[in-house]
C-alpha cells in the first residue's frame, strides 16, 4: 500500500512537471468521453427505454399516409374516424388534434395566459392506461360534437392555478372567453407527446375533449393523431393485416380522399408502427447521425491519447532503463505507468461527468430538436460511474501498453544513453498511423461540418420576398364564440391597427392569418373556368397596407383597399407565380379563382413571390385575400386553426412591446399577446434546427481538427527531441536553418496528406448521411433537380476541398513550432554528446 | 612548400554557465596546409573537441582569428557557414551519425542534397565513388543498423569524402570501434592522406595520433609541445 501511494505521489509530481500534457489528456479525455456520454444519455432515455406507460408494448400509432414515410400517426379525421369504427384489433383508441392549440385561459376574472391544449377524444386517458389523479377522464357524450365544455387539467397547471386545491373537480376555467368545467387532474407522473409551443413535445397543460365529426375544422385534412392500443393477444402483425384490409373500404366510402393523397402511383395506406418508434421518428436519424459524429470524436480523443501516452513512455524509457538497472521489476514499472494513467483517467472522468451532465441538458432543453421529453433527467448516478469506467479503462489501456510495449523492447534495445539515431523507426512509424487516421477522422467531420455550415449559410442568403429590417410582428389567438364572425374579428383588428398606427415611429401597419414561414392555410385552388388546375395553394387573409408593411413589391394591379369588404366583389391578389402558372400568356387581372369550397374571387392584383413555408421551398401558389371578405365560416375555421399575426414597420429600431400590449388591451383585455419579436426572429426560428446542428458539427470538427493539431504538434515535438542529434548532424554536413525547417514542416504536411487521402474516400460516403440530418432539419432538398440542390446544399467536393485545406492549414500551424524549434537547434549544443 | 588551408591565431573561447568562466581555448595558434594528417590530442577537457568544432564552423569563437582557404570565417552568418561546411569540411564523429531511416546510399548523398542545383546523376555517381573508396558499395541499400559498427564508419567516412571537402575532420573515429575495426578506419584515413586528402583528427590514442604526419598537443585550452604535456599530466596527477 505504501508504494502504490509512493507511485501515485511520485506520478502527480511527474504530472505537475509537465502540465501542458496533463492538461491535454484531460481535456481530451474529459471532452471525448462526456460528449459521447452526453448524446448516448439521451438516446438511452429517448431512444431505447420503454415508454412510461403501462404495456408500452401493446401501444401503436395508428397512421393514415405513404409507405414509404417514417413511422408516424398522422390522421385525416375521416380516416380516423372510419378506423376507430372498423378496427378490430384494438382495445381502445386515442384520437388527436395534432395542431397544439395555444388556448388563453384565465380563473375567476384573472388575467388571461397562453397556455397549451390538446384535444383528446374519450378513449386517450384509457389508451395510455393512466387514469387522472383525481375526477374523471371525458364521457363518451361529451365527446360528440356540440358535447359539454369540460377539461381535464394537468398537475402542473392544477398546482398553479388552483394551488393543489383538491375540490377542484366542478370549478370553472376560462378557455378562449368561454367556460370550460373541470372534471379531472392528471398524475404529475403523466407525460404526454404533444406540441405544446412550436417544435416542442411535451405535456400539455389541459386536455380538452375532441368533438370530432365532419364539421370540425380541418375534418379532411392530416390535422390529427391516432394512438391505440392493441388487444391483449393481437400482434402488431395482425393489427397491420386488419388494417391493409381496411384501406380498400375507406377508398370505396370516401372516394374523394383518394384524390388529396396520391403521389405517383402511391396512395395513403392504414399502418401501425410501435408508438416507440413513432415517438422518436423524427429524431432518430438526428440522433444516430450524431452519435456517429460524437463516436468518431471519441475514436480520435482516443488515438490522440494513444499517440500522447506512447510519446511519453517513449521520453521516459531513460528513467524506466534506470530503474530496471537497479532492480525495479516490469510489475512495478508498469504500476507506475498506470498509476499516471489512474490520476488522468480520475481527473479526465470527473470533466467527462460534468461535460456529460451539461451536454445532456443542452441535448434536452436547449437544442431545437423535437425530443419528446417523456422521462425526467437521466440518472446522474448510473452515468457517472459508467463515465468513470470508460475512462480508467481508457487510461489503463493506453497508458500500460505503450509501457508494456517499451519495457519489451528495453531488454534487447534500450540503453542509459537513450535511442540512437537509428533506433526511433518503429515508433516514428506507430506515431504517423495515429496521426494519419486522426486527420481522415477530422476530415470526415470537418467535411460534414463544411456541407452543414455552408448550407446555413446559403440558406441565410436566401431572399425570403420580404424586407425584415424594421419589422416587428406579434400573435394572437382569436379563439371561441366570441371570434367567429368576421365582423367581430375585423373589428378586433381594426381597433389594434389603429392603436398602433399612431404611435411615434410607425410606418405602417397590417394583419394576416400566417406570416410568410409561419403556420398558414392551405387548400384546394384553381382557376374558376379551368378546375382542371386544382392544387393546393397557401391562402392568406390581409388587411390592406399589408404588402408595404411587409416590403412584398405590388407588380401588377392594385392593393387592397378599406373599400374591398364585405359588401363589394370579393377579390384576391396573387403570387406572381401563381399568375405564371394559371395565365402564362396573359395577365390575370379580372380573373376569378376558387379556393376550397368558398365563393369565386376577382384578381385585382400580382404580388412578387415570398416563401410561405420553408427557405428550400420553389416558389409556391400564393392567393392573398381580403380579411373583411371572408364568409363568417371562413373567419371561424381560420380564427380556430391560426394565431392571427400582426406587422408593424417602424422608421427606426423602436421597443414597441407597450404599444403592442396597450393597443390589444383597448381592443379585448382577455386576449393575450404571443410570439412578440422581430420578422427576423420568425426567419431565424425556420432555420433553428439546421443551425443547430451546424454549430454541433461545426463544434466537434472544431474540437477533432484541435485535437489532431495537438496530436501531430506532441508527435512533431516528440521527433524534434529524439532527432536532436540527427539535426546536428544535419547541420554539420552543411544544412542550413530553412533546411531543417522544411524538413520538418514537410514531415507533418506529408502525413496529413496521407491522411486526407484516406479521409477524402470517407467524406463521398458521409455526403447521403448530411442530406438526410438536413432533410429531418426540415430543409427540403430538391431530388428532381440536382441544379436546385446544389443551390440550397453546399456541394461534397466543394466541402471536401475545404475539409482538405483546413487539415493542411492546421497540420502546418502544428508542424511549425516543433519546426523552428529544431531549426533554431545549436549544431555544437546538439551534437555536444560527441 | 604546400598552401595554407587553416591559419588560427589566438583563438579563445569561453563558456559561461551560471557564474562560472570556462576556458575552452585560452589563446591558441595553429596553422594545417592542404594535404596535411594532422592529430590533435591531449587530456580530457583540454579543448580538443571545442577546436574541432570551431575548425568545422560548428561553433564560433569567443576571439581570435581563423582563417580558411585564406579568408575570415569567425564572423559569417549562419548559412555562409552551413554554406562551408557543406562545401569544404567533411566530418566523421565518434559514434557514426548515420540517420537511421535512411539507407546507406541516402545517407551518404544527404550532404549533396544541400548542394543547389547538383544533379541527381551526379549525385548518385559521387555517392557511389564514396562508397565504393571505402569499400561499402555492396551496402548501398542496406539501412545502419543492418551494419556492423567498422561498416557505419566506413559509411561516415564515405559521407564526409562525397562532397569532396578541402578537409577531413574527425573527432575520436575509432572512439566506438573495437582495435581490429578501429585499425581498419586508421588504414582507411591513412590511405585517403595519401591519395591527398588534409585530415585533422581529434584523439585521445597516442597510438594512432602517431601515425598522422603532425601530432598537436592541447593541455588546459593551449596547444603545448610533446615534453611540456608529458610534464603538465604528470603535475596534474601529482
Amino acid at each position: 500500500m505504501n508504494s502504490l501511494m509512493q507511485d501515485l505521489r511520485f506520478a502527480a509530481r511527474q504530472l505537475r512537471k509537465s502540465p501542458g500534457f496533463a492538461v491535454t489528456v484531460i481535456l481530451t479525455l474529459g471532452l471525448g468521453i462526456g460528449v459521447t456520454t452526453a448524446v448516448y444519455s439521451v438516446i438511452q432515455a429517448v431512444l431505447l427505454e420503454p415508454l412510461p406507460y403501462p404495456e408500452p408494448g401493446r401501444l401503436v400509432g395508428v397512421a393514415y399516409s405513404f409507405p414509404h414515410e417514417v413511422p408516424n400517426a398522422e390522421q385525416t379525421g375521416v380516416a380516423a374516424d372510419f378506423v376507430e369504427a372498423h378496427a378490430r384489433a384494438f382495445s381502445s383508441v386515442a384520437v388527436m388534434d395534432d395542431s397544439g392549440a395555444q388556448v388563453n385561459v384565465s380563473v375567476a376574472g384573472g388575467h388571461a395566459e397562453v397556455m397549451s391544449a390538446l384535444h383528446v377524444s374519450e378513449g386517450y386517458f384509457r389508451t395510455f392506461g393512466v387514469a387522472p389523479e383525481l375526477g374523471r377522464g371525458f364521457l363518451p357524450q361529451e365527446d360528440r360534437p356540440g358535447g359539454g365544455k369540460v377539461v381535464v387539467l394537468s398537475d402542473g397547471l392544477w398546482k398553479r392555478l388552483f394551488r393543489s386545491d383538491p375540490s377542484v373537480l366542478g370549478r370553472v376555467v376560462r378557455i378562449n372567453q368561454e367556460n370550460f368545467t373541470v372534471v379531472g387532474v392528471m398524475p404529475a407522473s403523466f407525460r404526454a407527446i404533444a406540441e405544446t409551443a412550436p417544435g416542442v413535445l411535451g405535456t400539455p397543460d389541459v386536455w380538452e375533449p375532441l368533438q370530432l365529426g365532419p364539421e370540425y375544422p380541418g375534418y379532411d385534412g392530416d390535422n390529427f393523431e391516432m394512438i391505440a392500443r392493441l388487444r391483449p393477444g393481437v400482434t402488431l402483425e395482425q393489427a397491420q393485416q386488419e388494417l391493409g384490409a381496411l384501406t380498400d373500404p375507406f377508398y370505396q366510402l370516401n372516394p374523394r380522399a383518394r384524390q388529396w393523397v396520391s403521389s405517383g402511383h402511391e396512395v395513403h395506406e392504414f399502418r401501425a408502427w410501435p408508438l416507440q418508434d413513432v415517438v422518436v421518428g423524427d429524431v432518430r436519424r438526428s440522433m444516430m447521425t450524431m452519435m456517429g459524429a460524437v463516436i468518431a470524436v471519441l475514436l480520435l480523443a482516443c488515438l490522440n491519447i494513444a499517440g500522447l501516452m506512447m510519446s511519453r513512455a517513449m521520453r521516459r524509457s531513460r528513467e524506466m532503463a534506470l530503474r530496471q538497472a537497479i532492480g525495479a521489476t516490469r510489475v512495478r514499472m508498469l504500476r507506475l505507468l498506470a498509476s499516471e494513467g489512474l490520476l488522468l483517467a480520475l481527473g479526465g472522468g470527473l470533466l467527462a461527468v460534468f461535460v456529460a451532465r451539461v451536454g445532456a441538458w443542452i441535448l434536452l432543453h436547449a437544442a431545437p430538436l423535437a425530443i419528446p421529453a417523456l422521462r425526467g433527467e437521466p440518472g446522474i448516478g448510473l452515468v457517472s460511474a459508467v463515465v468513470l469506467l470508460i475512462a480508467l479503462a481508457t487510461m489503463g489501456i493506453f497508458s500500460v501498453l505503450p509501457g508494456w510495449w517499451m519495457l519489451r523492447r528495453q531488454a534487447g534495445e534500450m540503453r542509459l544513453g537513450g535511442p540512437s539515431l537509428g533506433e526511433t523507426i518503429s515508433h516514428a512509424r506507430l506515431s504517423r498511423v495515429l496521426i494519419v487516421a486522426q486527420v481522415a477522422l477530422a476530415m470526415v467531420l470537418v467535411s460534414t461540418a463544411s456541407i452543414l455550415l455552408g448550407t446555413l449559410v446559403k440558406l441565410r442568403a436566401t431572399p425570403t420576398g420580404i424586407v425584415p429590417k424594421r419589422l416587428t410582428v406579434f400573435q394572437v389567438a382569436l379563439r371561441g364564440e366570441r371570434y367567429a364572425s368576421t365582423r367581430q374579428t375585423t373589428q378586433f383588428v381594426a381597433t389594434v391597427l389603429d392603436g398602433l398606427r399612431d404611435e411615434p415611429g410607425v410606418d405602417s401597419v397590417a394583419a394576416v392569418n400566417g406570416l410568410p414561414l409561419d403556420r398558414g392555410l392551405n387548400d384546394g385552388g384553381s382557376p374558376q373556368d379551368r378546375p382542371d388546375l386544382e392544387r393546393t395553394v397557401e391562402f392568406r387573409a390581409v388587411t390592406p397596407g399589408y404588402f408595404r408593411t411587409m416590403g412584398i413589391p405590388l407588380l401588377a394591379g392594385r392593393d387592397f383597399a378599406t373599400s374591398d369588404d364585405a359588401g363589394s366583389v370579393p377579390v384576391v391578389l396573387i403570387s406572381a407565380t401563381t399568375a405564371k402558372k394559371w395565365w402564362p400568356d396573359r395577365s390575370p387581372i379580372g380573373e376569378l379563382i376558387r379556393v376550397g369550397r368558398d365563393q369565386n374571387r376577382r384578381v385585382i392584383g400580382v404580388v412578387a413571390d415570398v416563401r410561405m413555408s420553408s427557405l428550400t421551398e420553389s416558389s409556391p401558389i400564393v392567393i392573398y385575400g381580403a380579411m373583411a371578405q371572408l364568409t363568417d365560416a371562413f373567419t371561424g375555421m381560420m380564427n380556430g386553426w391560426f394565431r392571427t399575426s400582426f406587422a408593424v414597420r417602424t422608421a427606426a429600431d423602436v421597443s414597441l412591446a407597450g404599444a403592442v400590449q396597450q393597443a390589444v388591451a383597448k381592443a379585448d383585455p382577455e386576449i393575450p399577446v404571443t410570439r412578440l419579436s422581430s420578422m427576423q426572429a420568425v426567419i431565424d426560428d425556420t432555420i433553428q434546427e439546421p443551425e443547430f446542428f451546424s454549430v454541433v458539427a461545426a463544434g466537434f470538427s472544431a474540437f477533432a481538427v484541435l485535437l489532431m493539431a495537438i496530436g501531430l504538434f506532441g508527435m512533431q515535438s516528440y521527433q524534434v527531441s529524439q532527432r536532436t542529434r540527427e539535426i546536428g548532424v544535419r547541420m554539420a554536413l552543411g544544412a542550413d536553418r530553412s533546411r531543417i525547417l522544411g524538413v520538418f514542416l514537410r514531415r507533418g504536411v506529408v502525413v496529413a496528406l496521407v491522411g486526407i487521402v484516406v479521409g477524402l474516400a470517407a467524406c463521398w460516403w458521409i455526403q447521403p448521411v448530411v442530406m438526410h440530418l438536413l432533410s429531418d432539419s426540415g430543409v427540403d432538398i430538391p431530388v428532381d433537380a440536382a441544379r436546385g440542390a446544389a443551390t440550397v446544399v453546399m456541394n461534397a467536393t466543394e466541402a471536401a476541398m475545404l475539409a482538405a485545406v483546413a487539415m493542411l492549414i492546421a497540420a502546418f500551424l502544428a508542424s511549425l513550432l516543433p519546426a523552428r524549434r529544431a531549426a533554431a537547434v545549436e549544431p555544437m549544443q546538439a551534437l555536444r554528446n560527441e | 612548400m604546400s598552401e595554407t588551408l587553416i591559419e588560427i591565431d589566438d583563438l579563445k573561447k569561453v563558456f559561461y554557465t551560471d557564474e562560472v568562466e570556462t576556458h575552452a581555448l585560452a589563446g591558441v595558434h595553429l596553422t594545417i596546409r592542404r594535404g596535411e594528417y594532422v592529430a590533435m590530442s591531449g587530456p580530457s577537457g583540454c579543448g580538443k573537441s571545442t577546436l574541432l568544432s570551431i575548425l568545422g564552423l560548428l561553433d564560433t569563437p569567443t576571439g581570435g582569428r581563423y582563417l580558411l582557404n585564406e579568408k575570415p570565417v569567425e564572423n559569417l552568418s549562419f548559412g555562409e557557414r552551413s554554406r562551408i561546411r557543406n562545401q569544404e569540411i567533411g566530418f566523421i564523429f565518434q559514434s557514426f551519425n548515420l540517420i537511421g531511416d535512411l539507407s546507406v546510399e541516402e545517407n551518404v548523398e544527404l550532404p549533396l542534397t544541400y548542394r543547389a542545383g547538383m544533379p541527381s546523376a551526379e549525385r548518385k555517381k559521387r555517392v557511389k565513388e564514396a562508397l565504393e573508396r571505402v569499400n561499402m558499395g555492396h551496402r548501398m541499400r542496406h539501412y545502419p543498423a543492418q551494419l556492423s559498427g567498422g561498416q557505419q564508419q566506413r559509411v561516415a567516412v564515405a559521407r564526409a569524402l562525397a562532397g569532396s571537402p578541402s578537409i577531413l575532420l574527425a573527432d575520436e573515429p575509432t572512439g566506438n570501434l573495437d582495435s581490429k575495426n578501429g585499425e581498419a578506419v586508421m588504414h582507411l584515413l591513412a590511405d585517403l592522406h595519401k591519395e591527398g586528402s588534409t585530415i585533422c583528427m581529434v584523439t585521445h590514442d597516442s597510438r594512432f595520433a602517431r601515425q598522422a604526419q603532425r601530432e598537436v598537443h592541447l593541455f588546459d585550452g593551449k596547444v603545448v609541445s610533446e615534453t611540456e604535456l608529458k610534464k603538465l599530466t604528470e603535475e596534474q596527477e601529482g
